[in-house]
């Protein structure tokens, strides 16, 4: 892709250093049409992302989903001369009500995975959807012990549950790795960090 | 009826209206002095004029004393919500605008060390005791404090409680805090003493004396400045045993905010946690939204000045530039590349002149620069630069003012205020101590 075009119809969100090799995330410009990314040879999605993502509050009430969730969604990639990565996020804005996109946030990019297309082709065939976004919850990479009270709240102090981390006891009822824990009562928790004034006991 | 007056009068005060600077009583073209502390609202100044900008995207914690050490006041941390404004003391007396880089604690359970999230270890002395929810709140409206006892210790023994976790990117350097307070005597004699605070960076611990007293809360920290892998440990309390065999008497004092955090030069405002990690986000640029031409005098002069106090050391300078693309009308900046002060006028993207000085961390610095189309001329303190080589000045009035930056490597850090501009360069300099 060109990058003066891109610089056109997308704008830099956040740039992401994984190991030796710096990724640059794109979100298509409101004004930007799918059919925009195309005409500049975005014309297929060639990864799907996983990613752990805040939902704005507005939208959480308008697509019933909690204000974080892991979502799964085709992206586009392509490889810089300088060994750079372009991640370009799809033109979902403007296809759905121009908001679409304003309301998702990935929380972490580090935390993303990238899989090739052939891992998930119906993701990937979402490119162009007007909602190219899958709920994921179980893709998560984060578990925490399951320590809901039947009314819905949480015990911070809950007795010890089958959840724990594979190389230590009991560690109380935070969040953790998944792949650094063990038991039949973890639940999905949609990320390992939340923003200052949210709370993930409501979110689980 | 003259109260009505007035506020009509002020009511009518459109920025296209207002008069000249030089004619309103002596006061400048725009001196803003942050007073309200931690009362979360921006203020305005004389002319009614505010500072903009300064928004970030969720809570943050505003401490009336600044980020500091000692002397905490019970119940004096403040949470300011998203896009609220943190007005904070320094201890050098500066005023101003908390700015800062964006956070984590990698502590969670922060305010709760009797959690099973938190280990409690001991060896040749006994465990450390807590009673929970029994001691003062650090924050205004916050929940009560917990009480923790910890055993002596000497030689190889410690009696602390602690918490590992695993650094984003390996190399990044650990910075380990909390708030201590000395449980009173109870014949009301101050009570104090030293504990421990000690970080791993997968290699090596250090620890870092905990001097509290019960007359009010202490900010303790300690701080590696490398890193090896990504194993960190944040250990807090009596530790002879990774303090270099100093002997601790028994301590008996109340905790809050344990706070693990990444690659930062020093501990940051403080973020509390429960189930997960939490992150503060990055405040945004402060800037002035000027009336076009309100700094360009009959003379055609041009001018800014301001305070700074900077808590940076090295590596995460503060910088006041335009930020983003503007590049559409002049503007003036100062920043700091390396540990140089640097004030620039652009004129979209050519720098039309530049000054060079030295902001001394922590303390306040009066920064100003001008530039009448002849001279130019910068100061820090009550030192001025020699005047730079030759530049040339678009004409044309400036009407965005941004201070700090959002630039990787760059972002603000420290407290920005008081801020005055003015066409003329020796009313702001004047003012200013």
């Amino acid at each position: 892709m060109n990058q003066a075009r891109l610089a056109q119809l997308a704008a830099l969100i956040v740039t992401v250093t994984v190991g030796p090799v710096v990724f640059s995330i794109f979100n298509p410009k409101p004004t930007t049409e799918h059919a925009d990314l195309v005409d500049a040879g975005a014309v297929s999605a060639n990864r799907v992302a996983t990613c752990p993502v805040r939902v704005s509050p507005e939208c959480v009430a308008r697509y019933g989903v909690k204000s974080y969730e892991t979502l799964r969604f085709p992206v586009y990639r392509e490889a810089l001369p300088d060994g750079g990565v372009i991640i370009l996020m799809p033109a979902a804005s403007k296809a759905t009500d121009g908001k679409l996109l304003d309301c998702v946030r990935v929380k972490s990019w580090q935390d993303c995975d990238l899989d090739p297309v052939g891992t998930f082709p119906a993701v990937a065939s979402r490119w162009g959807n007007a909602n190219p976004f899958v709920l994921a919850r179980t893709a998560s990479k984060f578990v925490i012990p399951n320590c809901k009270l039947p009314d819905g709240g949480f015990d911070h102090n809950h007795a010890p549950v089958d959840c724990q981390p594979r190389d230590a006891g009991w560690r109380g009822c935070s969040v953790m790795l998944r792949a650094e824990a063990a038991g039949a009562e973890c639940l999905d928790a949609p990320t390992g960090v939340v923003d200052y004034g949210t709370r993930l006991e409501d979110n689980l | 009826m003259l109260t009505l007056l007035v506020a009509v009068m002020v009511g009518q005060a459109d920025p296209v209206d207002r008069p000249p600077p030089l004619r309103l009583g002596g006061l400048p073209a725009f001196y803003f002095v942050p007073s309200a502390v931690c009362t979360c609202t921006m203020p305005t100044d004389a002319r009614g004029n505010a500072m903009q900008g300064g928004t970030r995207a969720g809570d943050a914690t505003c401490t009336p004393s600044g980020i500091q050490t000692t002397g905490i006041a019970s119940e004096s941390l403040v949470v300011c919500t998203a896009n609220q404004p943190r007005i904070e003391r320094h201890a050098n007396g500066l005023v101003g605008f908390r700015q800062e880089a964006a956070g984590t604690n990698r502590n969670t359970y922060s305010e709760a060390p009797d959690n099973a999230a938190w280990t409690k270890e001991n060896s040749g002395a006994v465990a450390p005791a807590f009673d929970a929810g029994v001691g003062p709140k650090l924050f205004s409206g916050g929940t009560n404090s917990t009480f923790v006892s910890f055993a002596a210790t000497s030689g190889v023994q410690y009696s602390d409680f602690y918490q590992a976790w695993s650094t984003t990117v390996a190399g990044y350097s650990p910075v380990c805090s909390w708030y201590v307070r000395g449980v009173e005597f109870p014949d009301g004699g101050v009570n104090t003493g030293t504990t421990d605070t000690c970080s791993y960076d997968g290699a090596t611990w250090s620890c870092t004396p905990c001097e509290f007293t019960s007359a009010s809360w202490t900010r303790c920290a300690s701080k590696r400045t490398t890193g090896t892998s990504t194993s960190r440990f944040c250990k807090y309390g009596n530790n002879s045993n990774q303090n270099g065999g100093v002997a601790r008497t028994a301590s008996n004092v109340y905790v809050a905010c344990m706070m693990s955090e990444e690659n930062v030069p020093g501990p940051s405002s403080c973020v509390p946690t429960t189930i997960a990690y939490v992150n503060r986000a990055a405040d945004s640029a402060l800037y002035l939204s000027l009336d076009a031409g309100i700094l360009k005098g009959a003379d055609g002069l041009y001018s800014f000045a301001f305070v700074v106090s900077s808590l940076k050391t090295s590596g995460w300078p503060i910088e006041y530039a335009v930020a983003g693309t503007n590049t559409s009308a002049p503007y003036v900046s100062m920043y700091t590349p390396g540990a140089n002060v640097k004030c620039e006028s652009h004129n979209g993207a050519t720098v039309i002149f530049a000054q060079h000085g030295y902001i001394g961390a922590p303390d306040s610095t009066t920064l100003g620069c001008f530039n009448d189309g002849a001279n130019e001329q910068g100061w820090t303190g009550t030192t001025a630069f020699s005047t730079p080589g030759a530049g040339t000045r678009s004409g044309a009035s400036i009407n965005r003012v941004n201070i700090g930056t959002t630039s990787a490597g760059y972002e603000p850090a420290g407290l920005v205020g008081p801020v005055c501009f003015d066409p003329n360069p020796n009313r702001c300099r004047s003012i200013f101590p």
